[in-house]
């Protein structure tokens, strides 16, 4: 039973993964806990259904969402966060308007949309599963591993090895002096916000697809897992949300599988907070070093 | 445009250095009219969103003090609130406890709640607090969920009696509960007032403005930080008892994520660290979806779009201060004894 | 000079509050006969509208003598809209029918009150507080889950205002008091009727439970533990599932492991298809049991050929061919509204109608209101609705199967 678990927990936890890339690459360059990346990531969903509607075929709806979520999160930044930048306001204040961006978008759905569950296309279903004996692997399962890993990998190369991934790193250590060597810092943030919607967009389709289901809430429970994740790997290290991703969702699998349902969706984040006083900053985090 | 906009805030500024000058009158007098206005014959529609305000001033000016005076962002606040609830509902519902004894006992074990949150704050900062508070208050809500001896669970605890003095149920047809929601919400502004005022208060600034400074002065920092924790929790926790004998009927559903977030936003619209924000914060965030009921689906877009709008223009909160010099010299307490 | 103004001021205060407390006693004595045991109508709450009863009792034929409001309640935003706005489509087809067939209302003018309530108790319970101090509002329906009418049912019961619920199946939710009246099938029936029809279609050996974590949920999950060992079947595995969860991979391979043979599925469509599908995919054989509520469009839809042959025990049928009146009601609803009618919505239909019904014939007045429709026979679209001693209207239960996508009755009499 166990096999049957991990396997159940890794591709749940993929799941989570990838939406806590989103938290963390925004976090990474701001500092800022984005309460509208779950509503967001719902979005993402809901667009590849509408763009299906306008016969855009499943993959090109894929990318036009993928473009359309990415913008999405770039506008939150621009009409709702870089005024508050401007003014320098208190952290508290950018979090609440990350709240109000996320019950415009989730109402505007609802509203839309309705609040029902759609079905959604299960695109990258290959029909092939493998069987071990009483535990079963889909495919499915495998795709979600695969496409996560690379985002994972593409993300961190963007990252770690482009100009753009170094003025973010410049801007995460110290925007002003960032901005001093001729760093454009809005027009850096501006992409880390087009890249974590971005990478929401991919999530959204293959969540979507592997449960076969979008609707607009559809990022409450997953966000709050994700969120818990991305704090749990180390905010801002893309390689431990993804970690802390698998680690959740792996746990929680043990959960119900020996403990019973009821509680699975505490476990994240008793672990969390547990993980929390004991490495502060996460299990990958930096630890910073207050300056006087 | 940009002047007419700069004369806004220039008559908002000296507004507010008005009733500041005048607070002496303006404060008794704002409290009569919430005194008398429950007697001017409005529906009990109306007598319960002015509880439904009061409760959220009173839960807000608890929070202030963690969020406002000592700068811990708690994203868990229904967590005692919650704990508070729960507790006084057992009691009183099921043990036949008179609601005000069930006070004491209440803020002990929201307390108890506030050290659990509390003490990883020795280790935490930013938004790790933030995120613990916030995965605190979840676990206590899937604790009510699953505890089904103690809380019924997805059941509920029902028909949950009103407060009675001495033999007099105070409740919303005679007006008896606002009273005792304005008695709690002036008694709480007065205690964070004094306290704020104090020795301790002081140190919480401290911490707020420089940890390490506030260290090296000698505060113990620690302990004054747990110490915010449980007060606040223990306020909280009493409110929530308020709330669970408005309400009669609660759930675990009733104690969400949303509420923590609520609460937070009636602490920064409103201003935060300053008495009078939560009040104003409190009266527009309730408000605010009664009187958009005419919008339907876009009821909660333009709540949304409004909590935008708010934090763009006045990101320090609407009554918000903001000290114009980078240090402001602590004015001592004058006639601190009054009301 | 301040100082003397706050000082004036404050006697002020503590005036106002002694004439406040002196103005308060009258109503005090008022509570007396309202706590939720005592079951004397608190009628004399709304003297206006006695007076104004009163003085218009001789009818003016054809014309209206003002309007009279049936409130609605239920969520419009948020995740449970789509429910809502099936209830607020079935009450408004109601008035609509009503107009059309009798026109006036004993001769008031009809019309709906509806308001959001979010699914949040907190809302239900303010607008309880509206629709009560409103003196149009004649009766009152609502709202999406038993917790949300049941933090609204206190204020019916205190200011005397009938509130009929389509949907909540809370045991507990008719005790609030004598004015709480519910036109839905309760917990135990439902359960009943499934495992019965379980039993004797299937008569499997080892069956599981996958319940919702609500009030629902739970009430049916114990009432099964106490029946099912009864009949013969053991319960291998009872998994909970919390709203908005989407990942069942776990749940079902402990069902699989207790190697259950029907999986009995308590939760509404929007969480049970999932875990349906990710079933299915896994195991071709296991045959599924759902309830009431599984009596949905959306199921087929969300789940296609996954729910073949699911058993779903049903008050209602859509496009019934043995009652032209059932006929009827599907077909102008699915005009009306794009959906064919659930039973909670065709619950919602009968309960507008039976309010309507006791306002045509006592006129306006809440508490002559409430005790017509405690001894009403109303021949409802739904079945002829009567309520019991708790104020539950009694439900018959037929088995419906799923088969080419479609709900089709199962021939009882076969299996008896």
């Amino acid at each position: 039973m166990l096999l049957q678990y991990i396997a159940n927990g890794i591709a749940i936890g993929m799941a989570y993964a990838i939406v806590a890339l989103g938290y963390s690459i925004v976090f990474g360059i701001l500092r800022l806990l984005n309460f509208s990346h779950a509503a967001v990531y719902a979005f993402s969903a809901n667009m590849i259904l509408v763009f299906m509607g306008w016969h855009f075929g499943i993959w090109g709806a894929v990318a036009v969402s993928i473009v359309a979520t990415g913008l999405l999160a770039v506008c939150v930044n621009q009409f709702a966060l870089k005024p508050l930048r401007k003014k320098n306001s208190d952290k508290v204040a950018n979090l609440i308007t990350t709240v109000g961006a996320s019950y415009i978008i989730q109402n505007l759905m609802v509203m839309y949309l309705g609040s029902e569950r759609k079905t959604f296309p299960f695109f990258y279903d290959f029909g092939v599963s493998i069987d071990i004996g009483f535990y079963t692997i889909t495919s499915a399962q495998i795709s979600m591993f695969v496409i996560a890993g690379l985002l994972l990998v593409f993300l961190t190369l963007i990252i770690r090895k482009t100009k753009v991934g170094l003025a973010m790193r410049g801007i995460e250590q110290n925007p002003l002096a960032a901005n001093l060597m001729g760093i454009n810092v809005e027009w850096i943030i501006a992409i880390a916000f087009f890249m974590g919607g971005a990478s929401a967009a991919v999530g959204g389709a293959l969540i979507g697809g592997y449960y076969q289901l979008a609707y607009p809430s559809m990022g409450v429970m997953v966000g709050n897992k994700a969120f818990a994740s991305a704090v749990l790997g180390g905010l801002g290290v893309l390689h431990g949300a993804a970690i802390g991703g698998l680690i959740v969702g792996v746990l929680e699998c043990l959960i119900i599988g020996y403990l019973g349902a009821s509680y699975r969706d505490g476990i994240a984040f008793v672990l969390l907070i547990i993980t929390l006083i004991i490495k502060p900053a996460g299990l990958f985090g930096k630890k910073n070093i207050t300056k006087v | 445009m940009k002047e007419k906009t700069m004369n806004l805030s220039n008559a908002f500024k000296s507004f507010l250095a008005f009733c500041d000058r005048w607070k002496a009158v303006i404060i008794p007098l704002l409290i009569a009219v919430a005194a008398i206005l429950p007697q001017l014959g409005f529906s009990t529609y109306i007598i319960r969103l002015m509880c439904n305000i009061l409760i959220y001033t009173s839960v807000g000016m608890a929070l202030n003090l963690l969020v406002g005076y000592t700068g811990l962002v708690s994203l868990g606040n229904v967590a005692f609130f919650c704990i508070g609830a729960y507790t006084s509902a057992i009691l009183t519902a099921n043990c036949g406890w008179n609601f005000f004894a069930t006070l004491p006992i209440v803020a002990l074990t929201a307390s108890l709640g506030g050290v659990m949150v509390g003490l990883p704050t020795l280790r935490l900062s930013g938004p790790f607090l933030s995120i613990t508070a916030l995965g605190f208050a979840e676990v206590i809500r899937l604790i009510a969920m699953n505890f089904m001896s103690l809380t019924n669970g997805p059941l509920g605890i029902r028909s949950i009696p009103r407060p009675n003095l001495f033999g007099l149920e105070l409740n919303l047809f005679n007006k008896g509960f606002y009273y005792a929601l304005l008695v709690l919400v002036l008694l709480i502004t007065l205690f964070i007032y004094l306290l704020t005022n104090s020795k301790y208060g002081r140190a919480l600034r401290a911490i707020k403005n420089d940890e390490i400074a506030a260290g090296l002065m000698g505060i113990r920092t620690g302990s004054y930080k747990v110490m915010a924790f449980v007060i606040c929790s223990a306020l909280s926790g009493i409110v929530g008892a308020f709330y669970a004998s408005m309400i009669q009927y609660i759930e675990p559903n009733s104690f969400t994520q949303d509420n923590s977030i609520l609460t937070l936003s009636v602490v920064v619209v409103g201003g935060m660290g300053t008495l009078r924000g939560p009040y104003l914060g409190a009266i527009i965030l309730v408000l605010l979806p009664e009187l958009l009921r005419g919008a339907e689906g876009l009821r909660f877009v333009i709540y949304g779009l409004a909590l935008v709008l708010m934090m763009r223009f006045r990101p320090q909160g609407i009554l918000g201060w903001k000290s114009p010099l980078p240090y402001k010299l602590p004015s001592p307490p004058r006639d601190a004894g009054k009301r | 000079m301040k100082k003397i103004i706050s000082i004036i001021i404050c006697l002020a205060l503590c005036l106002t509050f002694a004439a406040a407390c002196a103005g308060e006693k009258p109503p005090a004595d008022d509570n007396k006969g309202n706590t939720p045991a005592d079951n004397n109508p608190p009628a004399d709450n709304n003297p206006p509208e006695d007076n104004k009863d009163d003085t218009n009792t001789p009818p003016d034929d054809g014309s209206s003598k003002g309007v009279v409001k049936i409130g609605v309640f239920v969520p419009l935003t948020g995740d449970r809209a789509y429910q809502g706005e099936r209830t607020k489509a079935a009450a408004e087809l109601a008035v609509q029918d009503w107009k059309d067939t009798h026109g006036l209302c004993g001769g008031y003018e009809v019309e709906l009150a509806i308001y959001d309530d979010k699914n949040s108790p907190e809302e239900a319970a303010s607008i309880a507080e509206i629709l009560v101090s409103d003196e149009d509002v004649m009766g009152a329906m609502g709202s999406q889950s038993s917790s949300t009418t049941m933090s609204a049912t206190p204020v019916f019961q205190e200011y005397g205002l009938v509130c009929l619920s389509n949907t909540s199946s809370h045991t507990d939710y008719t005790k609030t008091g004598n004015y709480i009246f519910r036109n839905n099938c309760i917990n135990a029936q439902e359960a009943e009727a499934s495992i019965e029809m379980v039993q004797k279609i299937i008569g499997p050996k080892t069956v599981g439970i996958f319940y919702s974590m609500n009030d629902w949920g739970v009430n049916v999950y114990n009432y099964m533990t106490e029946v099912i060992p009864k009949t013969g079947m053991t319960i291998g595995a009872a998994e909970p599932v919390a709203d908005n969860t989407d990942d069942f991979g776990t749940t079902i391979a402990n069902f699989r492991a207790a190697g259950c043979e029907v999986i009995f599925v308590a939760a509404t469509p929007d969480i049970s298809s999932p875990f349906i599908n990710q079933y299915r995919a896994l195991d071709s054989e296991v045959q599924f049991s759902g309830f009431i509520n599984s009596y949905d469009e959306q199921l087929i839809t969300l789940t296609g050929k996954n729910c073949e042959g699911m058993l779903v025990p049903a008050t209602w049928f859509n496009w019934s061919e043995l009652d032209q009146r059932q006929y009827d009601f599907t077909k102008e609803y699915y005009d009306y509204y794009g959906e064919e009618p659930t039973s909670l919505a065709v619950q919602a239909y009968d309960c507008v109608g039976m309010m309507l019904d006791a306002i045509d014939h006592v006129g306006k007045d809440r508490a002559a209101i409430r005790d017509y429709i405690e001894s009403i026979e109303y021949d409802g679209v739904q079945c002829v609705l009567t309520f019991n001693e708790t104020r539950d209207a009694s439900k018959t239960f037929a088995w419906a199967k799923v088969e080419n996508g479609k709900f089709v009755q199962v021939d009882r009499s076969q299996y008896e």
